[in-house]
């Protein structure tokens, strides 16, 4: 493969476990408050009456997000020193010795992927684990996955395959980036908008 | 709340500018009215303590770095980073309206020359704040990606800029009486459109309910101060620090909101 890559989240398949967020935490040694990928679980629901009794109508589903290395990456156009770059093969980096910490990208960023690391002040990013892409592994979140819920691949097959414009809330609208994204429903994506649905846990994901 | 140096960046930088504006159109209806060396007197002082306000100003940005030691970096991505572009204009602004005021303030350079270094000076301020605001702009942050964001930003300069020349006029002894009053008029009409400019694009909540408040009462003090003819010191200063308290509670307000984010 030769890139650019996306990932495929499979929404319907994801148990939340969060297997690919503590393998990409242990991978890349983050330290606390850094999560290169998050699982954000979406819920959202209501009490509906029945004759004398109150039912309950709820909803939940996991969203596993790390940088989606966009084709039209807001973080690479707005940063002042040109530290976060974008690879030949797509891959979206930040250089730790150009950066100054100045949080623009993270700002700009609609996906939460750029963060700070408060011991170097500077920021991070996923790598893709392009390290691991050189010699033919998958990045760590997706070998990490039980349910193969995530996968990657080259951005023009998943596309293909899964469609470009697909998305659901809390996603931003996809035209904004061109996020490396291909994401696959849950049954209850179509039920969550901003007034019916949250991010319930936000402590976890740093919101 | 981390963006607290930028609250500090952009209200002293925006507060320059407007200083610098007011100064030039002081300058320009005081010389017609008394000759150069009257007119001069009026805003030499004024002028010299711009210098510091912009210092202070991106001395305050670098306490938002992580890395501050990079900081020269930041003029590497101008081909399409605001952020880049921001900051040049600041240093353009800053050595251009700081080589104006040395060379005025001491007489030397001839009155066509430094005429040119002040027309420079001030395109450099108002194309800094139009890039501030374009800083701003992102097309993934909604609650900044709007046209009130540069209003809003240009309207700060303009009331604390013309503001706290108004309060440097009326606290210093040497400024004669009858010079004072005309431009604190004019200033009075100029601060009193900027308070009314930033409360129409206030929004709801406590917070912004005592900013409402705080510009209303701007304007109120405004009003009055169109009406008094004589020197009307303490009425300036409380405008400014009105204006003060409106906009650093504004600009908190203005960063809280815009990164509210859903992911």
């Amino acid at each position: 493969m030769a890139g650019p890559y996306a990932f495929l989240f499979d929404a319907a398949a994801c148990s939340g476990c969060k297997a690919c967020q503590a393998a990409c935490k242990d991978k890349h040694g983050l330290a606390v408050g850094l999560l290169w990928r998050r699982v954000y679980e979406i819920a959202g629901g209501r009490w509906d009456r029945d004759g004398e009794a109150w039912v309950p109508d709820v909803f939940a589903f996991n969203l596993s997000l790390a940088c989606n290395h966009c084709e039209a990456p807001i973080c690479v156009e707005v940063c002042p020193t040109a530290a976060m770059h974008r690879r030949d093969d797509g891959i979206v980096l930040v250089d730790g010795a150009t950066c100054i910490g100045c949080r623009y990208c993270a700002w700009a960023c609609p996906y939460g992927a750029p963060q700070y690391d408060e011991a170097s002040g500077r920021m991070t990013k996923c790598t893709f684990c392009a390290d691991h892409l050189d010699a033919g592994l998958p990045p760590a979140c997706v070998a990490a996955c039980p349910m193969r819920a995530l996968e990657f691949g080259e951005r023009a097959a998943l596309e293909a395959q899964h469609g470009t414009s697909r998305t659901f809330f809390p996603l931003p609208d996809p035209a904004l980036t061109q996020p490396g994204l291909a994401v696959i429903p849950h049954r209850d994506t179509g039920r969550a908008g901003p007034a019916t649905a949250a991010v319930a846990n936000p402590e976890e994901v740093g919101r | 709340m981390t963006e607290r140096p930028l609250v500090a960046f952009t209200l002293l930088t925006q507060m320059a500018v407007g200083a610098f504006l007011t100064l030039g159109a002081l300058d320009a209806w005081a010389g017609g009215l008394t000759g150069q060396a009257t007119a001069h007197a009026l805003t030499n002082g004024a002028l010299l303590a711009i210098g510091p306000v912009v210092g202070a100003a991106l001395l305050a940005s670098l306490f938002h770095l992580g890395s501050p030691r990079n900081a020269w970096r930041t003029l590497a991505n101008l081909r399409s980073s605001w952020l880049s572009r921001e900051i040049l204009l600041a240093l353009l602004f800053a050595v251009l309206g700081g080589l104006f005021a040395v060379l005025r303030a001491s007489g030397a350079g001839s009155p066509a020359f430094r005429a040119r270094l002040a027309i420079a000076a001030a395109v450099a301020g108002v194309a800094l704040v139009y890039a501030m605001a374009r800083v701003y702009r992102l097309r993934t942050v909604r609650r900044w990606d709007t046209p009130l964001t540069a209003v809003s930003f240009f309207a700060t300069a303009l009331l604390l800029g013309s503001l706290g020349v108004g309060t440097g006029f009326v606290l210093l002894p040497d400024v004669p009486d009858a010079l004072v009053v005309g431009p604190l008029h004019v200033i009075a009409v100029v601060a009193a459109g900027c308070f009314g400019a930033e409360v129409a694009a206030e929004g709801s909540g406590t917070l912004h309910g005592i900013r409402r408040l705080l510009l209303l009462l701007g304007i109120v003090l405004c009003v009055v101060l169109l009406l008094s003819a004589g020197r009307a010191t303490a009425l300036v200063v409380a405008a400014f620090l009105v204006a003060l308290a409106a906009q650093v509670l504004g600009r908190y307000l203005f960063y809280v909101t815009g990164l509210q984010r859903s992911l």
